[in-house]
């Protein structure tokens, strides 16, 4: 999942884009100007969740959020702001943020808002996703083939957590690479490939029937059964 | 002079009470005193009737059984006539002596018949003369009126009016007294309801609501007696407001303010805690939000900076005096020298004569924030340039830096309190935007303008233009 951090504080920036990416799920931009963020988001960048601060230079936050409802995206936005009392708040949700956290927050309620977030915007509510015999825990980041837990590095279960989010559904190759890795990172597409091989070693070491399958010329999908 | 603590009510009630006692005695001795002269002209009419007849030998009174006894007939008729006082029921008080009249004797109304009557008067009784002498020809014989004419001259004792004439008098004086208590009752009530507009504003302004609202009181449905203090309560409403407001959004300003730095420390320590790296990452961490409690414990300064200053600047200055411009930036200049200096600074003076009338502290406090601000954003080697005279029938002095032009959309903001910008927060220069607020707080106590534009290709002039001495002072 991508996330977008819009903070002018960079320092606040800096340690906004640490705690999230203490989350495996969270491959995070942060961006210090309201007006440079709303063209990146109107490039349509395929964010996932967007951390918004509502007193920007270039562009207000609240500006920039009713421009974002306005183009209908459906993006989870998290307003986090110093601006706390009542009316801001009834504000800013009138905006149509769908959370709203008063600086000083705390780092972790923060991220498990982020989470719930996700999991809603996925239309995912429960925290455990499961797949088969295969189950992915948004919280722990735990994953676990029947009662085998596997061990899987960060972009592995980052990866895995994206499929699981859409079971049975083919995913490809290209929007995988969108929603993985961050602005500047270098988009080899090679390095799908690699991950899902790696995975699927993990997946089967112990013998157990395929769950992550290739689809030819479309990409990738995460199922019970072979392909229908 | 101390004024007693009465209520109003008290005092409108024993201010309108003697004036109704007044009236009301004034008539009561009015009717009284009347009554008692129809009394008594009633008293002397039937008396004389009674006399008329008692002499005419009818000696009928209208009141009856009143006869002329044959011994006071003879006497009266005696030749010659005599007077003699008769009182009502025909008894002969006094007698003339025989020849009386003869003699031209006494008129009627003489000193010695008064004297009688008050000797008669001491006896213990009052008595009442007619008025005028009553003259009756005794009938002879027959009916015919032919006589010798008696005189007589009649008294009755007064005891029976006196007594009646007293009970009315009490009587008076109860129904007055009864009227008294009605009135007094009467006027109370009037006064209270007189007054009720008074407890009306008073209700009013108990559930005058907090400032959102801005209820005040409906002068247009305040008696017009009462409508300048309604104004004046008004006003004090409006000007508390005011205040509350002005307090409230520096409060918020305030903790935003501080929220900043709070927010930048927890969020450092609880990253750290998070991501658990290396040691000298922690150290890192630490090292950062000590910095940010640095800049905490300034911001929490200049809050207390601002609240003294708003104190020390009311709604005018205190001490008002003929300020010399090129003296006061002259003074301050040296005062930053060394600060500038110390950035390769330096600063050019451009000063002509020009003075103005106002606070000099406060006007110190102006354009010691401009100089403070230039010696802070002027890099380093900038030149700092202060001047000051007359200028379009104003005063005016400025203040021109070297520094990095200030965006043309930050200037609307420039003096609002707790405002920085952008390129100033990026570029970690330490200060809480309260400089320029305070500037601009002296200038408006000055009816002065304080303005910031672009000069040259670098940097930024503060003007402030004083209106010019002579036409308008400062405050």
């Amino acid at each position: 999942m991508r996330a977008l951090i819009v903070e002018d504080e960079t320092r606040l920036a800096r340690n906004l884009k640490r705690a999230l990416e203490t989350l495996p799920t969270f491959a995070t931009d942060v961006l210090g100007d309201g007006g440079e963020a709303w063209e990146r988001l109107a490039s349509g960048e395929p964010y996932d969740l967007l951390l918004l601060d509502r007193m920007l230079p270039g562009m207000d936050g609240l500006e920039l959020l009713r421009r974002l409802r306005e183009s209908g995206s459906r993006l989870p936005v998290l307003v986090l702001t110093a601006l706390g009392t009542k009316e801001d708040i009834i504000q800013g949700l009138d905006y149509g943020c769908d959370d709203y956290l008063v600086k000083p927050y705390d780092t972790g309620e923060l991220l498990a808002r982020c989470k719930a977030l996700l999991r809603r915007s996925q239309e995912h509510p429960a925290p455990v996703l499961r797949v088969a015999d295969l189950c992915v825990d948004t919280r722990t980041h735990a994953v676990a083939r029947g009662a085998r837990s596997i061990e899987l590095a960060a972009l592995e279960y980052r990866l895995l957590e994206y499929l699981a989010f859409r079971p049975e559904t083919v995913v490809p190759k290209a929007e995988l690479l969108e929603h993985l890795y961050d602005y500047n990172w270098e988009k080899f597409s090679n390095v799908i490939e690699h991950y899902v091989w790696s995975i699927r070693t993990k997946l089967e070491a112990g013998e157990e029937p395929r769950l992550l399958h290739t689809v030819r010329g479309s990409g990738y999908r995460l199922a019970g059964e072979s392909a229908p | 002079m101390r004024a007693p603590p009465r209520t109003l009510f008290f005092r409108l009630l024993m201010l309108t009470l003697p004036v109704e006692c007044l009236v009301l005695a004034l008539f009561g001795v009015w009717l009284v005193h009347r009554t008692e002269r129809r009394d008594l002209a009633a008293f002397d009419d039937r008396l004389r009737i009674q006399t008329q007849a008692m002499l005419s030998g009818a000696g009928l009174g209208p009141e009856g059984g009143l006869r002329v006894d044959a011994d006071l007939n003879r006497r009266a008729l005696a030749p010659g006539g005599r007077a003699c006082v008769l009182d009502g029921r025909g008894l002969v008080l006094w007698e003339s002596p025989r020849g009386w009249f003869e003699a031209g004797g006494i008129a009627p109304y003489s000193h010695q018949v008064q004297e009688y009557l008050r000797t008669l008067r001491l006896r213990g009784a009052d008595f009442r003369i007619l008025d005028s002498a009553t003259r009756v020809r005794r009938p002879q014989d027959g009916d015919e009126p032919t006589g010798p004419l008696v005189e007589a001259i009649v008294a009755q004792p007064l005891s029976g009016l006196l007594k009646g004439q007293a009970e009315f008098r009490e009587r008076a004086i109860a129904v007055g007294l009864l009227l008294l208590a009605l009135t007094a009752a009467l006027l109370w009530a009037a006064i209270r309801a007189g007054l009720n507009p008074i407890r009306a504003m008073e209700r009013r302004l108990k559930t005058v609501p907090g400032p959102e609202g801005r209820e005040r009181l409906d002068e247009a449905r305040v008696p017009e007696e009462l409508r300048p203090l309604a104004r004046e309560i008004n006003g004090l409403l409006d000007r508390v407001w005011g205040l509350v407001q002005r307090e409230k959004r520096f409060t918020a300003e305030a903790a935003h303010e501080l929220r900043t730095p709070i927010t930048l420390v927890k969020s450092t320590l609880q990253t750290a805690l998070l991501t658990r790296r290396s040691r000298e990452e922690g150290e890192r961490a630490l090292q950062e939000a000590l910095e940010d409690l640095q800049r905490l414990e300034e911001t929490a300064e200049s809050l207390l900076t601002l609240a003294r200053a708003d104190a020390l600047l009311p709604e005018g200055p205190r001490r008002v005096e003929e300020v010399s411009l090129p003296e006061l930036l002259g003074s301050l200049a040296e005062r930053y020298a060394a600060a500038a200096s110390a950035k390769g600074q330096t600063i050019a003076l451009d000063l002509h004569a020009a003075s103005i009338r106002g606070d000099r502290a406060a006007l110190e406090r102006l354009f010691g924030n401009l100089l403070d601000n230039a010696v802070k954003y002027s890099g380093r080697r900038g030149t700092i340039t202060l001047r000051c005279g007359p200028a379009d029938g104003a005063v005016v002095a400025a203040v021109e830096d070297g520094g990095p032009p200030i965006p043309a959309t930050d200037r609307p903001h420039l003096f609002r309190q707790f405002f920085r910008g952008a390129s100033t927060r990026a570029a970690d220069v330490p200060g809480a935007g309260l400089g320029l607020a305070i500037a601009a707080a002296v200038a408006r106590l000055h009816d002065a303008e304080i303005t910031c534009e672009r000069c040259g290709g670098e940097g930024n002039r503060f003007t402030v233009r004083f209106p010019s001495p002579p036409e308008r002072r400062a405050p």
